[in-house]
């Protein structure tokens, strides 16, 4: 009767406990190595890449890691609904309540009969989109600018518009 | 080497998991919306079974049966498969975290995937090449299907489906057509 | 034809150099009036210099509601003809053709055609338009898909463009009109005319013919390809039934009827860039598909909307690019500028 429970009871006790192991060593190898980041990537890829910063974060690729780590989906003004969208499709998320307004497309533009050549701009610009030196005119590259917004407010003069791209 | 063939033919094809024994509906649902999880689920799964089967089934033959023990075959199998979907869960994981979050909870599912239990169970009996090439043939029919099965779906997405059908109806009535047409490889034995 | 009055001194092109023949065909500034609006001067240079030179004058019909081509033959057949003896001068060569669809023309212009240029019957298909296809049929040679059949020797010209040639070589007249059917009649008109005041209500017209035209609008004018003027079958279309006619009829083997399925539904990002520009806008769907669906027009727009989003995303790889490089350069004059006042104050600590 004893033999008859045990000896069931020993094999599979060994096997669960031998595949364990096999599965809780190969846990500490993998544990060991860093894992890639290609779900932070493929978030990357989705985002709109303006570098406005007008989620909270210092551009696109520390948003898409925090959104990796459970930020919403709905903070991108640029990107607007459809990267939202994109987002909660590739994180299998639910959506975020938030209706994101239609994003438009503009670009910044030095009025230059004003601009006093100080540089302030050129340090805020995410994109080197801003060229010109201390005391010199400066201009805005019009096919590098994104739009972003991030050099209107550091201009002493209020030189810097957005304007709808030409 | 030809038995071997045939076996293998016959899992993957004549009397395919899916489409004839109608194993393993669950997974094949769930992961055939997109071809992106399709391809790795189906990939994954071939792994699965191939190991799964071939670790049962010498269990199988040098414990179970030695011991007279042939009743715990259910239990032992499915400790058996738990542990290798975990040790495929955790190679993804590693290997691509982006895949893992895409098949999300399918991946541990696969432990419930009743064509793994299946396939280990019918083999149980057979030499153990046999029991490979019918494990092979299984995984590689389940994969066969289910890509074959996210390709049609991918379609589905953009037809006009009458309110009634859309969704999970025509879903099922596709795989209904796909079985019908498996039904045909009953003529190559 | 209106009268026209001689801009250059009329050729006497027998007597006359390859080089000369062709300089005025650029003065001229004649260009392919079949459809590709490709300058002719280019193709004969390019075909000039080659082994093997064919002439093909392409005058197959193939939209069901344009005669432009047929009614120059019937009229102005001789000018054609010498139009084809012009161009097989400069290229040196005597193989020429002449493809026509109807008997009867062909017949025609056999008996005024004292020359060497073979005139044969094709059989009507709507593909046989295409260059590609009748090359094949003609001289069952086959173009690679990446080269220009006049970079096989094989210039193939509209016949509306050897009419032009002719003119401007033996007349030394200006191509400033073209035949072109409005609405089911032939008519001369010249190029520049304002579409609304050749036909002055424009709506549900196409410039072009019916399958491979687009939708009027006030701002058209007629240009050198356009040779027809045509009503818009799809403006009542129906919904599409599913019968992949569309599919079938296509020349490239593409999925048009997926491709419409795609262009009409949100989700575009499926569509693959490689089918759309596989597509090379012939038509064969439109005049196939019995819910009169203008399929075209649908794979025109999701090809725009699709270099657009490719636009969007060299853009965005581009402004990422930049990102990352000001980020860096900003991390290495932050450490620079830390090594420097490190390195001085070590300095001032020894001078002390």
């Amino acid at each position: 009767m004893i033999q008859a429970l045990t000896i069931p009871v020993l094999v599979l006790g060994t096997t669960g406990f031998l595949l364990a192991a096999v599965v809780v060593a190969l846990d500490a190898i993998v544990a060991s190595r860093i894992p890639s980041d290609d779900l932070v990537s493929a978030v990357d890829d989705l985002l709109p890449q303006t570098q406005c910063a007008q989620c909270g974060y210092p551009g696109c690729r520390p948003y898409a890691n925090a959104v990796v780590n459970g930020e919403s989906t709905a903070l991108c003004v640029p990107g607007g609904e459809e990267t939202h969208q994109a987002l909660t499709k590739l994180l299998d998320r639910p959506e975020d309540n938030a209706t994101l307004a239609e994003p438009l497309e503009l670009t910044a533009r030095i009025q230059e009969e004003e601009c006093v050549g100080c540089g302030l701009c050129l340090d805020a610009c995410p994109v080197d989109a801003i060229i010109g030196a201390p005391q010199f005119l400066h201009t805005i590259l019009e096919s590098h600018c994104t739009g972003c917004e991030l050099c209107v407010s550091p201009c002493p003069v209020s030189c810097i518009e957005l304007v709808e791209p030409s | 080497m030809t038995d071997l063939f045939v076996l293998f033919v016959g899992a993957a094809l004549v009397s395919n998991f899916v489409l004839v024994q109608l194993l393993g509906l669950c997974p094949f649902m769930g992961t055939s919306n997109r071809m992106e999880t399709a391809v790795p689920m189906g990939i994954a799964t071939i792994c699965v079974i191939t190991i799964s089967t071939v670790v049962s089934n010498a269990l199988n033959q040098f414990v179970l049966v030695p011991l007279d023990l042939e009743f715990l075959r259910i239990i032992t199998f499915i400790v058996v498969i738990a542990a290798v979907v975990q040790l495929v869960e955790r190679y993804v994981r590693f290997a691509s975290p982006l895949l893992h979050q895409l098949l999300g909870l399918y991946l541990p599912l696969i432990t419930s995937n009743c064509a793994v239990l299946g396939v280990a169970l019918s083999v149980a009996d057979l030499p153990l090449a046999n029991a490979l090439a019918v494990g092979v043939g299984a995984g590689v029919g389940f994969c066969l299907v289910l890509v074959l099965f996210a390709g049609l779906r991918v379609n589905l997405n953009h037809s006009s489906v009458p309110q009634a059908f859309q969704g999970a109806p025509i879903a099922l009535i596709t795989v209904g057509l796909i079985a019908l047409a498996f039904a045909g490889f009953r003529g190559i034995f | 034809m209106k009268d026209e009055n001689p801009h250059f001194t009329p050729m006497d092109w027998r007597n006359t150099s390859a080089e000369r023949v062709i300089e005025r065909v650029e003065e001229a500034k004649i260009v392919g009036m079949g459809g590709a609006g490709y300058p002719t001067h280019l193709k004969l240079r390019t075909a000039i210099d080659t082994k093997t030179r064919i002439v093909i004058a392409n005058g197959v019909e193939t939209d069901p509601d344009v005669t432009a081509d047929r009614t120059l033959l019937a009229n102005y057949g001789v000018d054609v003809l010498e139009g084809i003896q012009i161009v097989a001068h400069v290229l040196n060569t005597t193989s020429c053709y002449l493809a026509v669809d109807e008997g009867i023309l062909a017949n025609e212009l056999r008996n005024c055609s004292k020359h060497n240029i073979r005139i044969s019957v094709v059989a009507p298909s709507y593909q046989i338009g295409e260059e590609r296809v009748l090359i094949k049929a003609l001289t069952s040679k086959v173009i690679p898909a990446n080269s220009y059949p006049a970079s096989h020797g094989i210039v193939v010209l509209n016949v509306a463009t050897l009419y032009a040639i002719c003119r401007c070589v033996r007349d030394g007249v200006l191509p400033t009109q073209r035949i072109v059917t409005v609405l089911g009649r032939d008519e001369w008109h010249r190029i520049g005319t304002p579409i609304d005041s050749i036909v002055p209500d424009i709506r549900g017209i196409r410039v072009g013919s019916s399958a491979t035209g687009h939708v009027a609008c006030s701002t058209n004018v007629l240009e050198a390809t356009h040779n027809a003027i045509s009503r818009d079958h799809s403006t009542d279309s129906l919904a599409c039934i599913r019968c992949g006619k569309c599919s079938d009829a296509c020349p490239k083997d593409l999925p048009v009827e997926r491709m419409y399925d795609e262009a009409i539904s949100t989700a575009l990002s499926s569509v693959s860039l490689l089918d759309l520009n596989a597509c090379n806008d012939c038509g064969a769907c439109v005049v196939a598909c019995p819910s009169r669906i203008h399929l075209l027009d649908h794979i025109r727009q999701s090809r725009s909307r699709c270099t657009s989003m490719a636009i969007r995303d060299a853009n965005a790889a581009r402004a990422r690019r930049r990102h990352q490089t000001k980020a860096k350069r900003l991390q290495d004059r932050a450490r620079r500028d830390q090594d420097e006042r490190h390195t001085r104050m070590q300095q001032d600590h020894q001078w002390l």
